[in-house]
């Protein structure tokens, strides 16, 4: 054991100089780690530039975002007579890095009609979104092309006063990111593609470019109508256009997109998907957000899958309709759910020879009052707006989000340095991972030659040099060689030799000034592979922890009851590695339950579903059976995957 | 003395002004038919201005749909309200009665009886903030 240390260390060692002298970005942050550290933070971020947080009442600035995700107090709608807001919230731990995505396509008319030296100022349309602003949501917000009169000839007057909120984007991003070599805070300029098809459908992506270098103009739904011509304006405007542009984009809410966000033909000309077309969105969409304020797009229990802990942060409904007229529900398929899409993946892989949703996975807030971050289950919750609940003029007495939603997740990037070209590249990689809230550290390699006790010694100096981070393609398999270390990994059961190992590592959520730290119950790996019938197949199989560890919460107080641990660490060799077929496995680590933050905001509000003469209007939802009392908090791997050499 | 047809006609124009009643144009709201038509209106109007496009025609068709059954059903109900009423002997306590009734859902209407999810001040208004 001690020679194969020996071994370990010296590839360990050769493995970090590698890396550090093929470094993708330059070295220019003082704490640069070759090891990579997790970084925390928010890439889906509304401020008033977009029609729906404003017609909702919200003020955040971006540059206002930006403050609060580095820890200053926001204050939040209503407002009073002299404009002091009269709520205020504010970030117990501060993020690592942001990107505020604003609805890019009504810039120029919301720019318009807020303006009253703008020419469009007295339209109309203008008239409507001052005077009965959440009149104007409806009326704005959905009508597609053409755009409004107020914007002249082919538009051209919005795209110009477009500029004028893109400029401010683009500024309080440069002003925000922490240019010096201390790298305390990266932000990205982003915005949002907001797309919907059919029957409010959605088809909404986020575009996060590298670096300050963006096109003068974003392109949106209303000129690009389609994700491929999203991706051929990126192609045009930014990466062939502006030297050093790039781009990623990352589609969001496929619960809400009556599964057209993985269909499985081009948008553009419904022909059906192949193989250029899949590496062209697995090219421009390397990432997928599995979570967020309206809900997390994992896998739905019963719809494709009997995992019962796939009935996390549900919405009742498959498009924007449903949220807004209950005679509009359609319950979602199979088809709406990420894990649905990587198993198509595999499939399309074997059938076409390249996987369009070869994508990584990352959690956001989409939060519409401009406070990324906000992933607090708290009775204060104040609710992220958007589709939700307008505000006004005084804080209603009632919940303050459809009970439905939530507070959203984390997105979290596995780099050297917090840096915009390490981060970045992260993204690009795929080296990221998804939480719905807490700060839970997970890392997952996967590798051939992993040892079974790579949890007894550095496991990041072990998972690098043996295996692969998560996102990323295990290598072809090695040839047996003779004399190869035997020792079976925790959990290996009757695992072949020659199969892969996944090493996962995850510790406890540590929280910290009043945020709360709730210990860990169990990581699981999921193993998607495409069977002999050419479909994709599932398991889930609990690798480290306990399913039955007794904890438990009263969802009359929150208590909460048991232990958990604070690490959790194994190395699972799949047992029925078949090396015909191809493969992926993702890792996700549960949290013991907590109450949510509904439970608590009915607890605050004193509902007694006992005594309904306690269950004022506007908590009605608070006794609704199909409403999770208390949750289970996780984290998810971006995948890690295996294609035959055939 | 209130004759039937204008008893009917004033409760009708009462219930039209203050009757809380269900309606949804993107929200379901609890308020009288004068804000679903004044809402209707506005989606009119820009139909009218910028031509017929998804959202704003589907949400004036919801209205104007709506405001129909609504009125015929509060002017069948007004109509026969006039005609118990009618039966009243004494012309001066009819016309009490009726007064009544619609001072009473006026005055109601005072109150913020309303839910108003569409307004962009407050979620529950009253007769005051009808058109916010």
């Amino acid at each position: 054991m001690r020679a194969l240390r020996l071994v370990l260390g010296a590839l360990c060692g050769a493995a970090l100089l590698v890396s550090a002298a093929s470094a993708e970005e330059p070295a220019t942050c003082v704490s640069r780690d070759p090891l990579k550290r997790p970084w925390f933070g928010d890439l889906h971020v509304h401020t008033r530039w977009s029609l729906d947080a404003s017609t909702q009442g919200t003020r955040t600035s971006p540059a206002d975002a930006y403050r609060f995700a580095q820890g200053e107090a926001l204050g939040l709608h209503p407002f009073d007579a002299d404009g002091r807001a009269l709520r205020k919230v504010r970030l117990a731990r501060p993020l690592d890095f942001a990107a505020v995505t604003d609805h890019s396509e009504l810039f120029g008319e919301v720019a318009m009609c807020r303006d009253e030296h703008a020419a469009g100022y007295g339209d109309l349309v203008c008239q409507v979104y001052r005077g009965w602003p959440r009149l104007a949501f409806f009326l704005m917000n959905a009508r597609g092309t053409p755009r409004f009169s107020l914007c002249g000839e082919n538009g051209a007057a919005c795209l110009a006063a477009a500029r004028g909120p893109w400029q401010e984007m683009r500024d309080a991003a440069e002003a925000a990111q922490d240019h010096s070599d201390a790298c305390r805070f990266t932000t990205f300029v982003g915005y949002e593609w907001t797309k919907t098809v059919q029957s409010a459908s959605n088809l909404h992506r986020n575009v996060i470019f590298r670096n300050e270098h963006v096109p003068e103009v974003p392109a949106s739904a209303l000129e690009a109508l389609t994700p491929e011509a999203l991706w051929d304006a990126l192609d045009r405007d930014c990466r062939h256009g502006i030297p050093d542009c790039d781009a990623v984009v990352i589609p969001h809410n496929s619960n809400l997109s009556s599964g057209w966000m993985f269909a499985a033909e081009a948008l553009s000309d419904g022909r059906p998907m192949d193989a250029d077309h899949a590496r062209r969105r697995a090219l421009n969409e390397p990432l997928v957000e599995i979570m967020q304020h309206k809900g997390e797009s994992e896998c739905r229990t019963g719809a494709g899958t009997t995992d019962e802990l796939c009935g996390f942060e549900k919405l009742p409904y498959d498009s924007f309709m449903g949220r807004f007229s209950r005679f509009a529900r359609q319950t979602p398929a199979a088809t709406n759910y990420v894990r649905t899409a990587l198993g198509q993946g595999l499939v399309d892989r074997v059938k076409l020879g390249a996987n369009p949703f070869e994508f990584g996975v990352i959690g956001s807030t989409d939060t519409h009052i401009g406070a990324p971050g906000l992933v607090l289950e708290s009775g204060d919750y104040p609710g992220h707006g958007g589709a939700g609940i307008p505000i006004g003029d005084a804080l209603p007495d009632s919940l303050l989000d459809p009970i439905e939603y939530n507070p959203g997740g984390l997105a979290v990037l596995w780099a050297e340095e917090n840096s915009r070209p390490a981060l970045f590249a992260a993204l690009q990689r795929r080296e990221t991972y998804a939480t719905s809230g807490p700060r839970i550290v997970l890392r997952v390699f996967g590798g051939w030659g992993l040892p079974g006790d790579l949890c007894q010694g550095d496991f990041a100096v072990g998972g690098i040099a043996m295996g692969v981070p998560m996102g990323a393609t295990l290598p072809p398999p090695p040839a047996p060689v003779e004399g190869a270390d035997a020792t079976p990994p925790s959990g290996a059961g009757a695992a072949p030799s020659g199969a892969p190992a996944i090493a996962i590592s995850a510790l406890r959520d540590p929280g910290g000034n009043g945020d709360p730290s709730t210990p860990l119950q169990r990581a699981q790996v999921v193993k998607l592979w495409v069977g002999e019938d050419g479909a994709a197949h599932e398991k889930v199989v609990d690798v480290a922890g306990d399913a039955r560890n007794g904890a438990s919460v009263d969802p009359r107080t929150c208590e909460t009851h048991g232990d958990g641990a604070d690490q959790l660490c194994a190395v699972w060799r799949d047992p029925e590695f078949d090396p015909a077929r191809p493969a992926l496995y993702y890792v996700r680590v549960l949290e013991n339950p907590v109450c949510r933050w509904s439970t608590r905001a009915c607890n605050q509000a004193g509902i007694d579903c006992a005594k309904p003469e306690t269950v004022r209007t506007g908590f009605e939802g608070c006794c609704d059976p199909e409403i999770p009392k208390t949750i289970q908090e996780r984290a998810w791997s971006s995948p890690i995957w295996y294609t035959p050499a055939n | 003395m209130l004759s039937r047809r204008a008893t009917g006609r004033l409760l009708f124009a009462a219930a039209v002004i203050a009757l809380p009643l269900p309606w949804y144009l993107g929200e379901v709201e609890h308020a009288p038919l004068v804000r679903l038509a004044f809402f209707t209106g506005i989606f009119g109007r820009v139909l009218w201005a910028e031509g017929a496009t998804g959202t704003t025609r589907l949400f004036f068709v919801l209205g104007v749909a709506q405001i129909v059954l609504y009125a015929t059903a509060l002017r069948l109900v007004a109509a026969l309200v006039a005609r118990a009423l009618a039966g009243l002997r004494s012309p001066a306590l009819r016309t009490w009665v009726v007064a009544g009734l619609a001072i009473a859902l006026l005055g109601a209407g005072l109150l913020p009886i309303y839910d108003t999810p569409l307004s962009s001040h407050r979620a529950r208004s009253s007769l005051l903030g009808v058109f916010d």
